[in-house]
């Protein structure tokens, strides 16, 4: 098989560009920024319709089941963004938020230490991520000690 | 470790979580996809008229794709009839 047909079923899914796609999901984040939730859900719902393996859709789907409180769709999403990539970092961060509502904290720890093998000591990350991590790395601290 | 603009640590401090999700996309890169939009919305709604027509079930993914173009359509000012709804 050459480079070139999976260069294009990559780029082709159910006749989306991923730039459309891109484009498209960006309105659902805008949609979740401006609190019109349920008009978000079915944007990120519609991306991972027509390309199951976008990331992005999934964390949106997850941040959504977080608000609503359901903690177990909200993992299941969260699961399935780190099936797509199991080496993001946001996603392993959403599992992060989720299992500690599920008092997991063993699972939280897992992650968090890996999340903490990825980005401790390097100048390049994400300080969002960065910041997000270390919120949840006291938290997890002050969990464990009590 | 550098910090980014005042703006995304706002963003950060009202909602962490959606913080976390990348910004990969253009809304005003959205608009003049407008042309695209409304055929794919208009393709994938025939197969569902189809799909009704012939007392078959509409597919979840389909529902989900149309319902997704709807929004995307109405952020465009672009609605189709409310009967296709």
């Amino acid at each position: 098989m050459s480079g070139r047909e999976r260069k294009l079923s990559d780029v082709l899914k159910r006749g989306y560009s991923d730039e459309e796609l891109r484009h498209i999901y960006e309105l659902g984040r805008f949609f979740l920024e401006s609190g019109k939730v349920a008009r978000a859900e079915k944007v990120f719902a519609g991306v991972t319709a027509v390309a199951p393996d976008h990331l992005p859709s999934w964390l949106g789907l997850a941040n959504i089941s977080i608000l609503k409180n359901n903690l177990e769709a909200a993992r299941g999403y969260a699961e399935t963004a780190r099936r797509v990539d199991k080496t993001s970092l946001p996603a392993a961060l959403y599992l992060v938020t989720i299992m500690f509502a599920l008092n997991e904290l063993t699972s939280v720890g897992s992650l968090l230490g890996e999340v903490g093998d990825s980005i401790e000591g390097k100048s390049d990350v994400d300080p969002n991520l960065y910041r997000f991590y270390k919120m949840q790395l006291a938290r997890f601290q002050g969990a464990i000690t009590q | 470790m550098a910090t980014k603009s005042s703006k995304e640590i706002d963003a950060f401090a009202q909602a962490p979580l959606t913080a976390l999700m990348p910004s990969v996309g253009s809304l005003e890169t959205l608009k003049n996809l407008k042309s695209f939009i409304f055929a794919r919305y208009e393709k994938i709604d025939s197969y569902r008229q189809t799909a009704i027509s012939r007392n078959e079930r509409v597919s979840e993914q389909t529902q989900a794709e149309l319902d997704m173009l709807l929004e995307v359509l109405e952020f465009l000012k672009m609605s189709p009839s409310k009967e296709a709804r």
